[in-house]
């Protein structure tokens, strides 16, 4: 049986690279609290190949505008027209930034419209129970004191499956940090992501 | 030869012009109604029923023809009648017992002109209608299969009767902007027509329209074409027509951007791009415009700017072309910044939102300082102390707000405020050493890390080290550790290569923190400022790692397998629909379809239409041909069998081997 | 020296005799009634109006030169002739036969299979009371299959003779249990599953004391389920309840790490571990059935035979299983009947692969239908005979077995006869209309 493999998108446009302690968080996170095999360490797929299609679970992150290819976008297209998950946040921490606006038409361009998930959808007690909908990160509440809140995540369906999640909550930032810091953390932050991959596995 | 003799051989001569001429006509008679019946169906009776008819006629006109007879006094009688100049002595002289002066006045006549005549009459009519009739029945038997399919759909009953259907003109009115004309449609099974047409319905006869759609009955005469395929019911009195309308959408215009034709990596941010970019329209093309968007900043920090350069009306051209110059001079870049180009063009249409095409897009991007440095093989990500200067910049600044206020402020107000902004750098302070340490591979609560002499439990604990000894003790472990491989799965964690500048901030702000904590903010400023110092000096060193690729962080998935606190509860998992049912829904709806072609084919003619526009956006657009011209022929009573094969090919994909599985059907 | 006058009369009296006595012939001939004929020829086209006629008055032999196989109605009408006393001897110039089944497919709406028997390397086409649905070239066995749905009854021309069948029962079919653990291969096999119609109820093991449901907790029984699909080896599974299962007619389909569940192993005696070396005869008596590990071809996952690409375990075939697929000599997948249940254990790791990596645009399709058609062949379904037109499957065969064999070909054909009463009737008629024209000719009468 195979192991879940945390893969992360390499596009053209932009700063893909953004967050490289996420694989990793989030790879400790599913070892933490499930049983399901994890490949120790995330690897890095160009999202315009087909190598795409071997990891159906992709992370995508970026600060800056999002112009995809057309060989990007038919990618994206098949990738989620056959059952993948593709997760999409904003690392920037603002609203309507350049990153939201390009990615935002990227997305309806190859996959869809986006439609807002609703607080009580599945993905939200799919694994941990959020009853409040997606958990607001610490930049949000208060690391900045702006009190930017992004209270909904959107997604692109494919019937009644979320195919491409997409959040300007920045998580990225949220879980940019080394695994080993989580025991300093009274509540574990990555366990939305637990969330997510469950979801992506078991839906 | 005596006159008698010649009478009666001109008797012979009649007794078979009129047998001629009864064969002929009873032949025609007889092929006649073989030639109307043979369509029906050749079968004995037919055959029997020509033979009689002919014998039958053709004795009518025998005993008519014959008349009295063809006795020698009955010819000689009407040899005379058509032969003046015989002087009625004819029929004197062919008596038995004559005188012989009379049979040499009669010697003299010549009636062959008379029997020529009357075989000429008699017998051109009778030829010249067996010759129709003959053609007549050629025809008839080359076109028998046809005329007999005619008539068997005119005669079944039921199946092909037309039923009263509305007649509807439909003038198809397109939008303003496509600035072509529309047609007009005669009872269309389909009507195809651009988003955003009008159609304008019309029928003979008194009584008025009426429009329904789905089960709303709409009171108008004109329909807007809208995005979704409709089926529309028009009803006037008794009649009712069903049209379906298939919308054609306006599709964008169709960008490519020819200039620059790749992307580029500056290393000084000045000179000119020439932009260019080919548009294509269906209909036409409205204005087209380059657009750039300027990336600049790094790490948690940047700011964007978009601008347009090149515009240009193209006032409904189908095929265009823009230019421009994109001069980076006057864009303010600095090294690491990106400009985003791309080209746009909208179409006529009035919602511009729509009728937007957009090219991809060239990415230019101005190197970061050192980037072209030859030891560096691959810029590292962004940092993340980056965010650690913005914070330290603004507890700088509200440091030194208090201390602005401090004359007015009372001193526990001051002690409180102080120690808030503490606090704050504090959190600040663990982020970067979530860093430093994190870097190490080892456990940072304490903030140490293998190699600065400390011991575990179990034995006396040294004081804390002095952040000059840490200084000190981390140049100890970088310098012992060159050249080693990097590996965190050991146990012995070796030392990465400290980011000196970070650890130095780190230890000003411990200072600040100090001072803060102590309420007094005056003293904490000269740390911070080295604190912030310090960040930037962090912030220029870009390479933080021996190598340029930082050092994958790998989890021992086994050491932490389980080791959460908390436990999950999955909810349960909700059954998707089946993808497929749509599509055996569908082949049902069609089974029904033709079912109902044979009994009703207006109604069959209907339920295709309505399956046709559930399936159209499936149907290939020839499956979607077939299926309208199958409705057409079910409407005009023709066989639409070839096409509805078509249409069902189309909904059930047939799978075919040549081998059976050994193993009841699994493939 | 008669005169020609003389000549005449003579003539005329004599057609007016011939006439008379032909008449006078078929009159008897009428009041007596048919004779019957002794031997009788018909073909394959005149059958029809034949067999009508016959039933008026019967042959004493009939002879059909069948050049088109009869029809099941015309074949009863000749096995009640036959039972009257009339002997039947048919001849066909091509004995080759065929048949034809249709098989309902085990979901409502699912596609039926069907299967012809023919000739092999001969073309057939299936049709239906829409038309043709598709010609098919016969394979080596001689054997065409669709999946399809046919309209009505599906008809499939067989060279000579046409061969009609329709789905005969209806199934009833019970959700499938997918046990697993929560990873690629579970998500997409429930995703294929449901996606082809089948109603699925899961248990995936996500961690321990966490699980994802998916409908009631059932147990494993046949009056709950069809079929239960396992996919990892580790999740709880009460192997009795399961063996139980299979014994009352459930099926089972172990896939990948399933096929080493302890609870399948018990039922299909899988050996747990590879072993490369010399088997020994205990170990061979001992364990039916053994597997081996097999890697998957580099880029075949990209090629036309995806499976190829997949690493599997294969196993050695032993006596009571078949082998469904293979890789090279060794099986791939395996099925085995255990009492009245079966067991199909597929060696294939990750065949989510197949729906993700192919190039085709198919491959989601593909699985589905490979997924769909694996649990299709072990599930526990019950028939429910329905109302079918009545099908005409074998022609030859039924043929065969109603009027017997068929005789030799290029025997003797016996003649035509003669249409006597037409002859009869046509002459009465001439020789009658000849002397009167002749009288009339003479201007007599």
């Amino acid at each position: 049986m195979s192991e879940f493999v945390f893969a992360t998108a390499q596009y053209e446009s932009g700063d893909w690279d953004s967050a490289p302690l996420v694989p990793a968080n989030l790879i400790d996170s599913i070892a933490r609290y499930t049983s399901i095999p994890v490949a120790p360490a995330g690897v890095v797929v160009a999202l315009s190949s087909n190598d795409v299609l071997r990891f159906p679970f992709l992370f995508m992150t970026g600060h800056l505008p999002v112009r995809f290819t057309e060989a990007e976008r038919a990618s994206v297209r098949r990738f989620i027209d056959r059952g993948g998950f593709l997760f999409i946040d904003d690392h920037n921490h603002d609203i309507d930034g350049a990153f939201h606006k390009t990615v935002t038409e990227e997305i309806q361009r190859s996959a869809g419209p986006l439609v807002t998930v609703s607080k009580r959808h599945e993905l939200f007690s799919s694994f941990f129970t959020f009853p409040d909908g997606p958990p607001n990160t610490s930049h949000e509440l208060n690391g900045w004191g702006d009190n930017l809140l992004h209270p909904d995540l959107k997604a692109v369906f494919r019937g009644d499956r979320i195919a491409l999640l997409y959040s300007n909550k920045d998580y990225s930032s949220e879980w940019s940090y080394h695994p080993e810091n989580k025991r300093f953390y009274s509540v574990d932050n990555t366990r939305f992501g637990v969330n997510l991959v469950v979801y992506a596995l078991t839906r | 030869m005596r006159s008698r003799e010649r009478v009666e051989a001109t008797g012979r001569s009649l007794a078979a012009i009129a047998l001629g001429k009864s064969l002929l006509l009873g032949t025609a008679a007889g092929a006649t109604l073989a030639a109307v019946t043979w369509p029906l169906g050749v079968g004995r009776a037919t055959v029997f029923v020509s033979l009689m008819l002919a014998v039958g006629i053709g004795w009518w006109t025998y005993r008519r023809a014959r008349g009295t007879g063809f006795s020698v006094p009955n010819v000689a009688l009407w040899i005379e009648e058509r032969l003046p100049s015989s002087g009625w002595k004819l029929v004197t002289a062919v008596e038995d017992g004559a005188p012989e002066a009379l049979e040499q006045s009669v010697a003299a006549l010549d009636w062959s002109s008379v029997t020529r005549q009357a075989t000429q009459k008699a017998l051109a009519t009778p030829a010249v209608a067996l010759l129709a009739a003959l053609g007549l029945l050629a025809t008839s038997i080359v076109f028998a299969p046809a005329v007999s399919r005619v008539l068997a759909t005119r005669l079944t009953p039921g199946a092909r009767v037309p039923t009263e259907t509305l007649d509807v003109t439909v003038e198809v009115i397109l939008p303003g902007y496509a600035r072509r004309r529309g047609e007009s449609l005669r009872n269309p099974a389909v009507v195809r027509a651009l988003v955003g047409s009008r159609l304008r319905l019309s029928t003979v006869g008194r009584d008025s329209l009426r429009l329904t759609v789905g089960d709303r009955e709409v009171a108008t005469s004109s329909w807007p074409v809208g995005p979704q395929a409709v089926a529309l019911r028009l009803r006037s009195g008794e009649t009712s027509r069903l049209i379906a309308i298939d919308p054609i959408p306006d599709s964008a215009p169709a960008v490519q951007l020819r200039n620059p034709p790749r992307d580029t990596v500056l290393a000084v941010a000045g000179g000119v791009f020439a932009l260019g970019a080919d548009v294509r329209d269906d209909l036409g093309i409205a204005r087209a415009a380059f657009e750039y968007i300027v990336s600049s900043g790094s790490g948690e920090t940047f700011t964007f700017t978009t601008g347009s350069i090149g515009a240009r009306q193209l006032g409904g051209a189908q095929t265009g072309a823009i230019t421009g110059t994109l001069s980076l001079a006057t864009l303010n870049l600095k090294p690491g910044d990106f400009v985003h180009v791309r080209a746009v063009a909208t179409d006529l249409r009035p919602d511009s939102a729509a009728a937007r095409g957009a090219s991809e897009t060239r990415t230019i991007r101005i190197a970061r300082a050192g980037e072209f440095d030859s030891v560096a093989v691959e810029a590292a990500a962004p940092p993340e102390e980056d965010k650690a200067v913005l914070s330290q910049r603004m507890l700088i600044n509200l440091t030194e707000a208090l201390v602005r206020r401090r004359r007015q402020l009372a001193r526990t107000t001051l002690a409180d405020e102080s120690r808030t902004i503490a606090r704050d750098q504090a959190r600040l302070r663990k982020q970067v050493s979530d860093i430093v340490f994190a870097r190490f591979g080892d456990d940072p609560t304490g903030e140490h890390f293998h190699g600065d002499g400390h011991q575990h439990e179990g034995q006396e604990l040294r004081p804390a080290l002095t952040p000059d000894e840490l200084l000190q003790a981390a140049e100890n472990a970088t310098s012992a550790a060159a050249g080693k491989v990097l590996d965190f799965e050991s146990d012995e964690t070796p030392v990465v290569a400290v980011n000196r500048p970070l650890l130095e901030a780190y230890n000003f702000m411990w200072e600040a923190g100090r001072e803060l904590d102590q309420g007094a903010p005056e003293k904490a400023l000269p740390p911070m400022y080295r604190a912030l110092d310090a960040i930037q000096r962090a912030r220029a060193a870009e390479r933080l790692y021996l190598r340029s690729r930082p050092p994958r962080a790998v989890v021992d998935v086994d050491r932490v397998r389980l080791q959460g606190r908390e436990k999950g509860t999955p909810a349960a998992r909700e059954p998707r629909e089946a993808s497929t049912g749509a599509a055996r829904v569908a082949l049902a709806r069609f089974a029904r379809v033709v079912v109902l072609a044979r009994s009703d084919a207006a109604a069959a003619a209907d339920s295709l239409l309505l399956l046709r526009i559930d399936l159209l956006p499936r149907l290939s657009p020839a499956q979607a041909d077939a299926a309208a011209s199958a409705a057409t022929s079910l409407r005009a009573g023709r066989d639409a069998a070839a096409d509805l094969a078509v249409l069902r090919r189309a909904l059930e994909g047939v799978v075919a081997s040549d081998s059976m599985s050994r193993w009841s059907g699994v493939r | 020296m008669r005169s020609r006058a003389d000549r005449r009369l003579t003539a005329e009296r004599a057609l007016r005799g011939i006439a008379f006595a032909a008449m006078a012939v078929l009159a008897w001939r009428l009041s007596i009634g048919q004779p019957s004929a002794d031997r009788t020829h018909v073909t394959s086209g005149s059958l029809d109006s034949a067999l009508v006629r016959w039933s008026a008055s019967a042959p004493k032999w009939a002879t059909i030169d069948a050049d088109t196989i009869p029809g099941s109605r015309q074949r009863d009408w000749l096995v009640a002739l036959r039972r009257t006393g009339t002997t039947i001897t048919w001849s066909a110039s091509d004995s080759s036969g065929g048949a034809v089944t249709v098989e309902q497919g085990p979901l409502t709406g699912s596609l039926h299979r069907v299967t012809a028997l023919a000739v092999a390397g001969h073309d057939v086409v299936l049709s239906d009371d829409l038309g043709t649905i598709d010609t098919a070239r016969t394979g080596p066995d001689g054997i065409a299959s669709w999946r399809a749905s046919p309209i009505g009854q599906a008809r499939v021309a067989l060279g000579q003779a046409n061969a009609a069948s329709a789905a005969r029962d209806s199934l009833i079919v019970r959700p499938v249990l997918v046990i697993g653990q929560a990873g690629w291969e579970s998500r997409f096999v429930v995703t294929a599953l449901e996606e082809d119609g089948w109603s699925v109820m899961a248990r995936l093991t996500v961690a321990p004391g966490a699980l994802v449901r998916q409908g009631p907790a059932v147990r494993i029984d046949t009056a709950e389920l069809s079929a239960v699909v396992v996919l990892d080896s580790n999740s709880t599974v009460d192997a009795s309840e399961l063996s139980r299962f299979v014994r009352e007619g459930g099926g089972i389909v172990a896939s990948g790490a399933g096929a080493n569940h302890p609870a399948v192993r018990a039922l299909v005696a899988l050996r747990p571990a590879p072993f490369r070396f010399q088997r020994d005869a205990a170990q061979i008596s001992q364990y039916p059935v053994s597997f081996e590990a097999s890697p998957g071809a580099i880029g075949a996952l990209l090629g036309p035979a995806p499976r190829e690409g997949l690493s599997a375990r294969t196993f050695g075939l032993r006596a009571g299983s078949v082998a469904l697929e293979r890789r090279g000599d060794a099986t791939v997948v395996l099925a085995r009947r255990v009492e009245s249940g079966r067991v199909i254990v597929v060696g294939y790791d990750d065949t989510w692969r197949l729906r993700m990596v192919p190039a085709s645009e198919s491959a989601p399709e593909a699985h589905r239908a490979w997924w769909s058609s694996l649990v299709a062949g072990a599930v526990y379904v019950r028939p429910v005979p329905r109302d079918a037109a009545p099908v005409d499957e074998a022609p030859l065969a039924s043929t065969i077995s109603a009027l017997g064999p068929p005789s030799a070909l290029g025997g003797p054909v016996p003649d035509m006869p003669l249409p006597w009463d037409a002859v009869l009737a046509a002459g009465a008629a001439a020789s009658l209309l000849a002397q009167w024209l002749s009288r009339r000719m003479r201007g007599v009468a």
